[in-house]
């Protein structure tokens, strides 16, 4: 059920990454839920998130899954080093992977669309960690 | 440990999937399978780019059934203000004579993605026509006889249209009274008619138009094609260019129906 929604929630934000909005908002959405999780179903969310990214956004197909994947990886390699379950480390880590992600598309305004990002994916990890023992859904 | 190298594991093969993929995908027989995926996002892409354009209000929760009644009329309504909308601009189209309606693909506009939705100026649109359609990287879009921009990626039934505003966008334009100069995108959704030497006169309120850059395959912007009128001039006595600002006539983030030039005569 929890993976089932969070790849309902994955789709939507492809969707509108794709049609509304600039904001990384899948990217850091990847992000909370390895870092909520740390579980390997999240490379495969990755993957598919990418592919479908890229197809709906006439991209080269691959790239986006290439780069969540290695967000994901360096997220996975810190995990032994620092406490990463905290707000501090998701939006520092929502920043910085959004930072890169809008330079590498060429888009406007990067360093204030990744502080948004940013705290997007703050209020996202606030939101299901408070919700996540209420409910089976996240 | 066994977990590490599961991580490891299952992340290096989405990995090596991935990058397979993305090789893959650049021979030309994938465009096909690839054409495929693209036919089954695109209603849903179409879907949520209805929506998201079109809010619905939910305020009224008294009454479930009279509330969601209220909803399927506002969708109807809706989705008749769009018809009228698409039917309006392919009429208004196809009585301007130029370009000619013969040459003029229509394209539905399905994905705007901008950083402020409704706030920022857009610099790309997501069409739905692509390669099999005819539509080409280089073809000039319009809307009526304004230039919209330049289709600059594509795929077999989908296509990216770079709007002049972005600037990356970059070509040469001339006035009414025959100065030539380069109009480039700038930042922040603006046009910046560039090159005009501080001795040629140009005055606000003058239109600006393309000079053209056809190519030999017929691919580019035909001339004459309106791309905006002069709102600012900005002359200093020590600079030997004059900083010229452009407006475009349309409403870019108003638009949900552009016309691709796929050919020349």
């Amino acid at each position: 059920m929890q993976y089932f929604s969070w790849f309902l929630f994955l789709t939507i934000s492809v969707f509108l990454e794709a049609a509304w909005i600039t904001l990384p908002i899948t990217l850091c959405l990847l992000l909370v839920f390895y870092i909520m999780k740390k579980d390997s179903t999240v490379f495969f969310m990755a993957f598919i998130a990418g592919i479908l990214l890229d197809l709906a956004r006439v991209g080269s197909l691959g790239q986006s899954s290439i780069f969540f994947l290695t967000c994901l990886f360096i997220v996975f390699l810190y995990e032994k080093k620092f406490e990463i379950k905290t707000y501090a480390f998701v939006f520092f880590s929502s920043f910085l992977g959004s930072f890169v992600y809008l330079f590498l598309g060429g888009y406007n305004d990067i360093f204030l669309q990744s502080l948004v990002a940013a705290f997007l994916a703050s209020i996202v990890f606030l939101i299901i960690r408070r919700f996540s023992r209420l409910t089976p859904f996240v | 440990m066994r977990k590490r190298e599961r991580f490891f594991l299952t992340f290096f093969s989405f990995l090596f999937l991935s990058a397979l993929l993305f090789f893959v995908a650049k021979a030309s027989w994938f465009s096909g399978i690839r054409a495929v995926f693209e036919s089954g996002l695109k209603p849903f892409q179409q879907a949520v780019s209805s929506f998201v354009q079109f809010p619905q209000n939910f305020s009224d929760i008294e009454k479930d059934q009279l509330r969601k009644e209220i909803a399927a009329l506002q969708k109807k309504i809706a989705d008749q203000k769009q018809l009228e909308k698409d039917l309006s601009a392919l009429k208004d189209q196809f009585q301007i004579t130029y370009p000619k309606s013969e040459i003029l693909l229509p394209a539905k506009i399905i994905g705007v993605p901008r950083f402020l939705p409704g706030v920022s100026a857009p610099s790309i649109f997501i069409i739905d026509k692509g390669e099999k359609d005819g539509v080409k990287v280089r073809h000039a879009v319009v809307v009526k006889d304004t230039v919209v921009g330049k289709v600059t990626k594509t795929s077999k039934t989908m296509a990216v249209v770079t709007i002049l505003t972005d600037s990356s966008s970059i070509f040469s334009a001339v006035t009414q009274s025959f100065v030539l100069g380069v109009v480039r995108g700038v930042d922040g959704g603006n046009i910046v008619f560039d090159n005009i030497l501080s001795s040629q006169k140009v005055s606000i309120g003058e239109i600006v138009v393309t000079k053209g850059d056809i190519n030999e395959e017929g691919i580019g912007y035909l001339p004459n094609l309106v791309v905006g009128k002069i709102i600012s001039i900005d002359k200093t006595q020590s600079s030997l260019f004059q900083m010229v600002k452009l407006k475009s006539l349309l409403d870019f983030s108003s638009l949900s129906t552009v016309f691709v030039i796929v050919g020349y005569e």
